[in-house]
């Protein structure tokens, strides 16, 4: 069995994003490229897959859509246990143009389950596994939050908003992952540190894709006005604001 | 112009954020003068009828769907509908099979997708929306380049009046194929118990409450306010409660009216799950805590001694 892991690199969650001078794109200067949190936990799932005794797991293989800026959170990835990786080079755009780009590598190469997490954490949209599973035709489930290997099959739970079913899927299968699937990621060894240099990472050629949503302009939120504080043993004027004022209660 | 928003009922029933989006879709299609669709799944035909009262003019409720694990099959029975009903927009909220099912639809009809929609379009024509990236930090404008369009709408938004149109009902028996290749081994329904995600009120926890021992103050809050109990992640990386109550970027994102901070210090990555939420209350002992930062109204003081004084005040 083959997994593939959808990896994108994006700016550490703590990292001031910035809105360059045109305001029509994010000024990226010095910011720290990290793996998208949901990523390295499908990554981390894969990784514990493969190393169960008899799992049938041959190979475990990152895949990317970004420019060479990606590079080092792909090689972070190898560090961590991925076996290879492959950069489809073109900077990333809509998801639906990204889901294009990444069904055109996987027609050529199949892979028995392909893991996407739950949204990447720069744009939050949260549709480009589900997308890449409904162009390439393959069964597509979100909101997977266990993953196990059963005689061949695909044995997961999908949450969803007030129940949680227990499937037994057969491969292939694009699945959505959110936490659950691991609970804390894996961090790279100082071996796999070393190893990571040495092993592959392909860079292949994306397919032409016509996107259609351009996003024309960014803009700070307005800040939020001032917290309104009520000293501790106050407590029942906290709830007259409540009901007052915020009209909550 | 058509426009259609589909819906799942939840226990043969709807939630308050569910009525939101029907009301929003409604406020959605007199802005683009056309008439809404809703499309309900699961529900009983006076129910749909109650939900389309609240801004609907028309509802399809239809019946006779696969299973909601086979996505594909789904998409297939619903697809001539959507085709007909949505020529224009096709709507979603966004709980779990919503958003399968708005993604598949898009890539089936090569439709532009946006998610994340909490507001009214900046213009129609051309269609610029406006939506949070980067977990709030900046709203990005997003151009659609060419009509037909699947959004997926926020929890939380719209102002839900009940009996406001009088749609026409229909009621449509679709007969869907099932993959075989998906078999249901067992299903755990949530025993009637509040789902955080559907949660009006939440009460939530962080590492200042120091130990799962100290949970009882929060639990009582919660049931005074009929709230659901949430924390942040290092509560549940320690294992203290379960990651189902992790609210967060990587954990649940949220958007109740009122949700209650107790020891928690806001960091980013929480802040991101929970900035959508109407009023945030924040105790802290720590007056500098960036929770206070995004808070409405807060309490520096000791959760120890500010919660049980303020389940007391609420109960008289």
């Amino acid at each position: 069995m083959k997994i593939a892991v959808c990896l994108s690199h994006v700016p550490d969650t703590t990292t001031r994003i910035k809105i360059g001078s045109q305001s029509d794109q994010i000024d990226y200067t010095g910011v720290q490229w990290v793996i998208n949190p949901w990523d390295e936990l499908a990554l981390t799932r894969a990784l514990e897959l493969k190393e169960l005794p008899g799992s049938g797991v041959d190979e475990v293989v990152v895949v990317n859509v970004g420019d060479s800026i990606a590079d080092p959170v792909i090689r972070k990835a190898l560090a961590i246990g991925a076996d290879r990786a492959v950069r489809v080079n073109t900077a990333p755009s809509d998801s639906l143009s990204v889901a294009r780009i990444l069904a055109a590598f996987f027609a050529t190469e199949r892979f028995d389950l392909i893991l996407a997490g739950l949204e990447s954490s720069d744009y939050n949209g949260g549709m480009t596994g589900m997308l890449l599973g409904g162009v390439l035709g393959y069964r597509t489930l979100n909101g997977i939050s266990a993953l196990n290997l059963e005689a061949g099959k695909l044995k997961l739970s999908r949450e969803m908003d007030g129940s949680r079913q227990i499937l037994v899927v057969e491969p292939p299968l694009v699945a959505v992952v959110q936490k659950g699937i691991a609970i804390v990621p894996r961090i790279p060894s100082m071996r796999g540190v070393m190893q990571a240099r040495t092993k592959p990472l392909q860079v292949v050629d994306p397919v032409k894709v016509e996107a259609g949503l351009t996003t024309i302009g960014y803009s700070y939120p307005k800040p939020k006005g001032a917290c309104r504080m009520v000293a501790p043993g106050n407590e029942n004027e906290l709830i007259a604001l409540l009901k007052t004022e915020a009209r909550v209660l | 112009m058509s426009i259609a928003l589909y819906i799942q009922g939840r226990n043969r029933s709807y939630t308050p954020h569910q009525s939101g989006w029907v009301a929003f879709a409604s406020s959605f299609a007199k802005s683009a003068d056309s008439r809404l669709t809703l499309i309900t799944q699961g529900l009983p035909p006076d129910k749909a009828a109650q939900l389309g009262g609240f801004g609907a003019d028309e509802v399809m409720v239809v019946d006779g769907m696969p299973p909601v694990s086979d996505l594909h099959n789904s998409i297939e029975a619903l697809f001539p509908l959507f085709k007909e009903k949505g020529k224009t927009f096709i709507l979603f909220g966004n709980d779990t099979h919503s958003k399968a099912l708005a993604a598949l639809i898009a890539a089936r009809l090569e439709f532009g997708i946006v998610t994340g929609v909490g507001a009214l379009p900046e213009s129609f024509s051309p269609l610029v929306l406006t939506r949070k990236a980067f977990s709030g930090k900046v709203l990005t404008s997003t151009l659609v380049g060419k009509p037909g369009v699947v959004l997926v709408f926020n929890a939380g938004v719209g102002e839900a009046v009940a009996g406001i149109s009088s749609p026409v009902i229909a009621e449509l028996h679709l007969n869907g194929n099932s993959d075989e290749g998906i078999v249901v081994d067992s299903e755990e329904t949530g025993d009637g118990k509040q789902l955080l995600t559907d949660a009006l009120r939440v009460v939530s926890g962080g590492r200042g409450m120091k130990g799962p021992e100290n949970w009882k103050p929060l639990e009582e809050l919660a049931s005074v306010l009929g709230a659901a109990l949430a924390c942040s992640r290092p509560v549940s990386d320690e294992g203290w409660r379960s990651h189902h109550e992790h609210v967060g970027q990587t954990g649940k994102v949220i958007a109740p009216e009122l949700y209650v901070a107790c020891g928690i210090s806001g960091a980013i990555q929480h802040v991101a799950g929970i900035n959508g939420s109407k009023v945030i209350v924040a105790i802290n002992k720590d007056k500098e805590a960036p929770i206070f930062e995004v808070a409405d109204y807060g309490i520096v003081g000791d959760v120890n001694t500010v919660l049980p004084s303020l389940i007391k005040a609420l109960k008289e």
